[in-house]
């Protein structure tokens, strides 16, 4: 048998989706065939990846895959290019879509925001502290706001959190820009049921995605801000002052720079503000004095301190944190498969031995039985012949009954069947057969099924008597007891399928 | 004798005494024919145990007897030692094998002179009689290890007549009510197989040892579908868009039933699976329906953007915002930019709502951004989960104690979980309250909840 050899490669968002919705449609499947497919594939899967769960589902997928696409197992072709996408892979395309939107967002965002706070039309400079505002104070406060979001919410913050189900919000968002497109109806209901999810491994799926698209765009807003800057900086004449509302005094501002430029200030000291730049940029100082012309040169010395609040405390928070967001959403990915409830129920599948107890294919349906008319026989007159079958009942005793019951006097009297021999029997019908009683009571056992042993010796019986004769089948109950309505329904079934005339089934004449 | 050693045991005996009804049971096969009208099985029929594809033991249903005194007085004419019967009987074989006459007859020796063992079957709650000497005769010619098995069709009236019968010609004799047989019975059952002859012991043993191990995982397997299906369904909820706050009674009739649907169709999916899990392929159950009502509900109406709603707005759109979504960063950015306010709107505090309002008529590819929402559920009253949960539990119960030589429908009825909650002890029954209860207010489960959960349901499917 030649096996496929595929790198292990963990699953994906696509694969997940693709996986959880093919089970679900297989749920369909009889149990008994699902086990037995599972764990045939679990049987042909190589032995060492029996303690891996995530290869072992790969492994499960991809043979599911090749079996589905008739492909014999020898044929490698592990990427079978489909015409048509996958489910998967409309999510996955509507994922990109969302990032590149994202990306598109910040950095226009970015771009504008940075634009607006560096207009200089050259006559007011540019407030410093708007720019650390934006790009260092608001920036800081958005990431630790992000960071936020990953305290668990059932602790701490659970009253703020506990009427935002990120469930719901990604869902909704994913239902709202995906309506009418009709193509990916099912995707929805996976993509809800993800989104709406109520396990962690669901909600941690959703946690990080949310965070990492948090943190593409703020790190596209970043490097937009960033290179409107940077080009403002190198094609624009720009002029940086401070002043606030707050009234800083000289020194606390430049304290305050100091602490702001601390993290670069070792490794790139042109980046941190000279005390005396900072003295001289003041706004009041230059509205006094005037913007004047070789001043104005000194005070763009303040952009390479810009360069680096934006560096930073956007660009590099940002990127350190996508990429860590990143690393855990393909974990969160990858339980989210893993710890779906049928993943769970599909590695037991695979697990169990196969076993199967009952017959290949349905046994042909019992008979119904056909409800025939059924025609009361004309009472006996004189003496009635009656033959006991196989200790139906005690001759006496059945006797007394007949004559108490019903007037009857009965004639010659045998026993036949049961533990008599078959001469017995026609020795009985061979001395009635010149009856030419009215008719002749054989007594069954209402609770034996009519098997052949007595059918046949009724038909016998039948041909031997003449034609005015009537043979009487008289099932009866234990001890002469009242026979049950059905067994009387059987045993009449069984005589109509003999096809005799003037054969009559009763429990009462 | 056949040249594998895979014990095979002959259900044999007079027609309607429960033959095919044991085999079904064994095998665990619904599907097998059933009938009070004699002659139903017309083939001889095996019922291979398989494991992995390897047979450990195969049942064979018969025809019953239909001739068994002519065959038996057709072998004595043959036989001239006991020594030969076991001849006469393969002549028989060899004369009959195409006859129709002994079609029934040749049917049941088949398997026996092929190897099989036999279990012959009577219904301890009828009268012994005289005719069934013939076919015990005729079996015991066979030679063949031999059981007999007291069936409980009728009553047990006349078990012990039967025995002193059935003694003289079987080595073993047990009474095996094969409707009624639950799981430890038929187990016990296989195990008296074993004794039957000891080259078949190893391999019945397996036999017992992998059927316990299934009825483990089977529970499980159960088990884990419950506890999915009660997460999932005190989860759930249905909303539908509204153009403005206002919601009449036919939207809200219509939520409910939606959500009634989904519900019960979760329900039916549940069942279903159990029922395939105990290995029902088909089944008729007739099983009510639970009825919601609208003030069962949780309902709520809120204005939503981007199918976000007021609330979540307002706290993504301000800088607050951002520890609850963490959509914030996305949306301050996109508010801004909408509003082409710039600064104006990071700073200046405009209240998200508000802004989100103007933006809610702005429609893209005709659809408008915004609007209202109206949602009904997850179920609030606190009886719901216990009535679900002793529906699923109670069905589980049924079916998986359910015998398969049955064929009634199987009958729940709406009344049937009602004290469920009463019939377990304090301790679980809080245990379960906490789980319920962290469903109902957050509509999320964490592992560790999962597991006790599914500890407690074990318990309770015991
Ligand atoms: N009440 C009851 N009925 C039984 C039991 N076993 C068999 N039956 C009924 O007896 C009839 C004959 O059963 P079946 O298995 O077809 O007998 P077979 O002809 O020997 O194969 C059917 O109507 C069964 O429902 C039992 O244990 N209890
Ligand atoms: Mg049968």
């Amino acid at each position: 048998m030649s096996e496929c050899k595929t790198k292990y490669r963990p699953p994906v968002l696509e694969d997940t989706v693709d996986i959880l919705l093919w089970l679900d449609s297989d749920r369909e499947v009889a149990d008994a065939e699902r086990q037995g497919r599972d764990h045939r594939i679990w049987r042909a899967m190589p032995t060492r990846l029996a303690n891996e769960p995530a290869q072992i589902v790969q492994y499960w997928w991809q043979y599911i895959g090749r079996e589905s696409s008739g492909e014999s197992a020898n044929s490698c072709s592990s990427d079978t290019e489909d015409i048509e996408k996958s489910q998967g892979q409309h999510v996955g395309y509507l994922r990109t879509l969302i990032n590149v939107s994202l990306i598109v967002f910040g950095l226009l965002s970015g771009m504008g925001i940075c634009l607006a706070v560096f207009q200089y039309d050259g006559s007011h400079p540019i407030n410093v502290v708007t720019v650390i505002a934006i790009f260092v104070i608001l920036q800081v406060l958005l990431v630790s706001l992000s960071l936020c979001m990953l305290i668990p919410r059932r602790s701490g913050f659970s009253g703020l959190l506990a009427n935002i189900n990120p469930g719901a919000v990604l869902s909704n968002l994913f239902v709202h820009f995906m309506a009418g497109r009709s193509s990916t109806d099912v995707s929805f209901s996976i993509v809800g049921s993800i989104a709406g999810g109520h396990t962690q491994a669901q909600q941690k799926f959703l946690r990080w995605q949310l965070f990492s698209w948090s943190q593409l765009m703020g790190l596209a807003f970043n490097i937009g801000a960033l290179a409107v800057g940077i080009l403002l900086i190198i094609f624009t004449d720009l002029a940086f002052g401070w002043t606030s509302t707050l009234v800083f005094e000289t020194k606390e501002f430049q304290a305050l720079i100091r602490l702001v430029s601390m993290p670069w200030s070792a490794i790139w000291p042109e980046a941190l503000p000279t005390d005396a730049l900072i003295e001289q940029s003041r706004f009041f100082r230059l509205e006094t004095d005037g913007v004047a012309e070789n001043m104005a040169r000194d005070l763009r010395a303040w952009w390479p301190f810009l360069v680096a609040c934006i560096l930073v405390y956007g660009l590099m928070p940002r990127l350190l944190l996508l990429l860590a967001s990143q690393f855990l959403l393909r974990r969160a990915t990858l339980s989210l498969l893993m710890e779906h409830p049928q993943i769970e129920a599909l590695l037991e599948r695979m697990r169990g031995a196969e076993l199967a107890l009952g017959a290949k294919g349905q046994e042909p349906q019992p008979a119904v039985m056909a409800e025939a008319d059924y025609i009361k026989p004309d009472k006996p007159t004189g003496r009635v012949p009656v033959i006991i079958w196989a200790e139906a009942a005690p001759l006496d005793k059945w006797l007394n009954y007949l004559r108490d019951e019903y007037g009857i006097k009965a004639g010659v009297t045998f026993e036949a069947g049961g533990v008599r021999t078959l001469s017995e029997d026609r020795a009985c019908v061979a001395s009635l057969a010149a009856s030419n009683s009215t008719a002749i009571i054989v007594v069954v056992k209402s609770w034996e099924p009519p098997v052949n042993d007595v059918l046949d010796f009724i038909k016998s019986l039948r041909q031997a008597l003449n034609s005015s004769t009537d043979v009487l089948l008289m099932p009866v109950g234990p001890d002469l007891s009242k026979v049950e309505a059905r067994a009387l329904q059987i045993w009449r079934h069984a005589l109509n399928r003999l096809a005799c005339v003037d054969v009559y089934v009763t429990d009462s004449l | 004798m056949l040249m594998d050693d895979i014990p095979r045991f002959a259900i044999t005996g007079h027609p309607n005494k429960g033959k095919s009804s044991i085999v079904a049971t064994l095998a665990e096969d619904a599907k097998v024919g059933i009938s009070d009208l004699p002659g139903t099985t017309t083939q001889a029929r095996v019922y291979p145990m398989r494991i992995d594809g390897q047979i450990l033991y195969e049942l064979i249903d018969t025809p019953g007897f239909q001739r068994a005194r002519e065959m038996l007085e057709w072998l004595k004419a043959r036989e001239t030692s006991v020594v030969n019967r076991y001849q006469a009987i393969l002549e028989f074989q060899k004369q009959y094998s195409e006859d129709p006459h002994f079609h029934d007859e040749c049917q049941i020796l088949k398997p026996i002179m092929g190897g099989a063992g036999i279990l012959y079957v009577v219904d301890g709650g009828r009268p012994y009689g005289p005719e069934y000497e013939c076919e015990m005769q005729i079996l015991q010619w066979t030679g063949q290890p031999r059981m007999a098995l007291i069936n409980l069709i009728g009553g047990e009236d006349y078990v012990d007549d039967w025995r002193r019968a059935l003694d003289q010609y079987f080595s073993i004799v047990r009474v095996f009510d094969a409707q009624r047989a639950d799981f430890s019975k038929r187990i016990d059952l296989l195990r008296a197989f074993q004794s039957l002859e000891e080259s078949w012991s190893t391999s019945i043993g397996v036999a017992v040892d992998v059927l316990l191990e299934n009825r483990v995982q089977r529970q499980n397997r159960s088990v884990r579908e419950i506890a999915n299906f009660l997460v999932d369904v005190m989860c759930m909820q249905e909303s539908v868009a509204l153009k403005d706050d206002k919601v009449d009674v036919a939207t809200e009739q219509k939520l409910l039933q939606r959500l009634q649907g989904k519900i019960r169709r979760r329900e039916q999916q549940t069942y279903n699976t159990i029922q395939q899990i105990c290995g029902y392929a088909e089944l008729e159950r007739h099983i009510e329906q639970v009825e919601i009502l609208n003030e069962d509900l949780f309902s709520a109406r809120s204005f939503k953007l981007f199918g976000l709603s007021n609330s979540q707005l307002a706290l993504t759109g301000a800088a607050s915002g951002a520890a609850a979504g963490g959509g914030l960063d996305v949306l301050t950015g996109g508010t801004s930019l909408f509003m082409g306010a710039g600064l104006g709107a990071l700073f200046g505090g405009i209240g998200a709502v508000f802004s989100a309002r103007r933006i809610a008529e702005v429609q893209v590819f005709g659809n408008a951004m915004g609007g209202y929402e109206y949602r009904v559920g997850p179920v609030a009253k606190p009886n719901f989960p216990w009535v679900v949960l002793g529906r699923v539990v109670l069905f589980y119960k049924l079916i998986s104690e359910r015998n398969h030589a049955r064929r009634d429908a199987l009958l729940i009825d709406v009344g049937s979980a009602n004290n469920f909650s009463e019939s377990i002890g304090l301790q679980q029954r809080q245990a379960f309250n906490r789980i319920f209860k962290m469903l109902r207010e957050h509509r999320v489960i964490d592992a560790k909840s999962m597991e006790k959960l599914t500890q407690l349901l074990v318990v309770l499917c015991k």
